[in-house]
């Protein structure tokens, strides 16, 4: 019986730290998102591409887990009142002017050369936007510069 | 009776026109993604590891096994063995099988992106070439009729003792040759209709018309470079995703070979089957656990050689695209003087022989054959052009061949 109890604790922190990794990378944005920042009125050059991949690729792969993942869903509903700090939509969400300077940069000669996830940024938003309460939503416009960034990115309407 | 005739002609009409569908370019694209036979079958095998994914889940929980049930009273030591059937969430293998075969499905998805494609690259490009040898055709037709031109006015001469009569005759002989040529030009044609047919999962009993597509105006275009899309092609390149979702999945299998001492999975890796099967797995903590990471680790090696390639592979073809598609348009105005000099040539002799001066036939012929060579290789660049920048599109999934990665389709299902 020791033993069943030992392997369900064994299990459960092998599910935490399988989240720390999602939630580390959630963190991790906003170091990122300055780095898109710093190269959206640069050139398109492939060492730019890659910067600006890292972190849409960042945001894709935490929206999938978060979307395929209903026990991650249900973890973080619980804990998302105690943890969630209005500033990460500042930090980690790129605005729409970075935003529109990098995607048209991304057309030439009519041939789109970016990643997807670029292309896709605003849909994956919206996509994960729909997996959170009206609630856990409106703690999130909270703030009024957050609020105007969602709704530039037409993440959420007025 | 006549108006029974007429009523019968007109229903055979509506029957032939019934039985022949006009294609363009665009429907080619669209037929293909729903009814290319390859595409469809692909399509069943993603399907497939989706559901082995659902199947994997489900196989942790627990499930009746009456015979093992049926051994407890006799043999009590037997009760540890329905510990897989009662809990098999406690078998952390089970675990590692789920989140493999999540792996797999991105693999196969990746997989089938690719070979969707290939397929609608190859039938928009078979469907150009056989516009190109429709317009071949054409233009071959248009030579038989200045060649049927230069023979009547060699025969008129002839009786009149001005040309030898093996001119005739060599004529004659070129005009069976463009006869022939017609012909298997009208086979290849049919041919090529019957493929395209194929790869767009249209009963073969159908006839099939093109419709034209309007050519680049090459001299319109700008030249391309390199760097501007390779991030695009290996980024977006499936063949190199497919491997890289199956290198993630590899850290599994070290884990299992940590965890066999709680016990196997008898979940299957994969839908397809055989992925990492060649990696012995010891049923219990053994000897044999360092030489399975070993493996697993040269297993990992490969992949990353594998993908090595692939990159190299991919460089090479855009490369050699770039460079083509750069070459068209720097030789453009060279293609076009041809044409012009040929065309001026030919109409230099034509009113030359109206007005009555001697002019050799075999000069008039090659005129004809010089018009006939520059306005093909004319139309050929200009289908060039147009097949280069196809293959460009498939190259960073531009245009028809728009599928997204296999995560970003997971995210954005129904929403475009």
């Amino acid at each position: 019986m020791n033993k069943l109890l030992v392997l369900s604790l064994l299990m459960f922190s092998v599910v935490s730290c399988k989240y720390g990794t999602t939630y580390g990378n959630l963190k991790g944005l906003s170091h990122l998102k300055s780095e898109v920042e710093n190269v959206s009125n640069q050139d398109l050059t492939t060492e730019n591409q890659k910067v600006i991949r890292t972190y849409f690729s960042n945001i894709k792969n935490l929206v999938y887990e978060f979307k395929n993942n209903s026990r991650m869903q249900s973890y973080t509903h619980k804990r998302f009142f105690k943890y969630f700090k209005g500033e990460f939509c500042d930090k980690g969400v790129l605005g729409i002017d970075a935003y529109n300077e990098i995607m048209n940069k991304c057309t030439v000669s009519g041939f789109y050369i970016c990643s997807d996830e670029v292309k896709f940024y605003k849909e994956m938003l919206s996509e994960i936007k729909t997996l959170f309460t009206k609630l856990e939503i409106s703690k999130i416009i909270e703030s009024e510069s957050c609020k105007q960034k969602l709704l530039n990115l037409e993440v959420i309407n007025e | 009776m006549k108006s029974i005739s007429y009523l019968f002609t007109v229903f055979f009409t509506l029957n032939l026109f019934a039985s022949t569908e006009v294609i363009s370019l665009n429907d080619v694209a669209s037929k293909v993604k729903e009814s290319n036979f390859t595409v469809l079958e692909n399509a069943q095998r993603v399907y497939q590891a989706k559901e082995t994914i659902t199947f994997s889940k489900r196989n942790l929980l627990p499930r009746l096994n009456f015979w093992n049930i049926l051994k407890l009273p006799f043999d009590w030591a037997s009760g540890i063995d329905i510990v897989q059937d009662v809990a098999p969430f406690l078998v952390p293998n089970n675990w590692f099988r789920v989140s493999q075969n999540k792996l797999f499905y991105l693999a196969q998805k990746e997989q089938y992106r690719a070979l969707w494609a290939n397929e609608v690259m190859t039938s928009k490009l078979l469907f150009l070439n056989a516009l190109r040898d429709i317009d071949f055709y054409n233009a071959l037709k248009v030579q038989k009729g200045r060649v049927q031109e230069l023979v009547d006015i060699v025969e008129t001469r002839s009786v009149m003792g001005d040309v030898p009569p093996q001119v005739v005759k060599f004529l004659k002989i070129r005009q069976l040759e463009i006869e022939e040529d017609l012909r298997s030009m009208d086979a290849l044609i049919f041919e090529e209709k019957k493929a395209i047919s194929m790869l767009m999962g249209i009963e073969q009993e159908k006839n099939i018309e093109f419709l034209p597509v309007a050519l680049p105006e090459v001299e319109d275009l700008s030249q391309i470079s390199f760097d501007t899309f390779i991030f695009r092609a290996l980024d977006n390149a499936p063949e190199i995703n497919q491997y890289n979702y199956i290198k993630s999945s590899l850290r599994y299998i070290r884990k299992e070979a940590y965890f066999t001492f709680l016990g196997s999975s008898t979940t299957a890796r994969s839908s397809a089957g055989g992925v990492f099967n060649s990696i012995p797995l010891q049923d219990g903590l053994g000897f044999g656990m360092s030489s399975t990471l070993r493996i697993a680790a040269s297993e990992g090696k490969i992949l990353d050689i594998n993908i090595k390639a692939t990159k190299e592979v991919i460089k090479k073809n855009l490369y050699n695209l770039v460079y083509s598609f750069n070459s068209f348009i720097e030789n453009i105005d060279n293609q076009n003087k041809r044409l012009q000099l040929a065309d001026d040539n030919y109409n230099i002799i034509k009113t030359q022989l109206v007005l009555g001066v001697s002019v050799d036939p075999l000069e008039m012929l090659t005129s004809i054959e010089n018009l006939f060579d520059a306005s093909i290789s004319l139309v050929n660049y200009k289908y060039e052009v147009v097949n280069t920048m196809e293959k460009l599109k498939r190259s960073i999934f531009n245009g028809d061949y728009t599928k997204k990665e296999g995560k970003l389709d997971d995210i954005l299902k129904g929403v475009n």
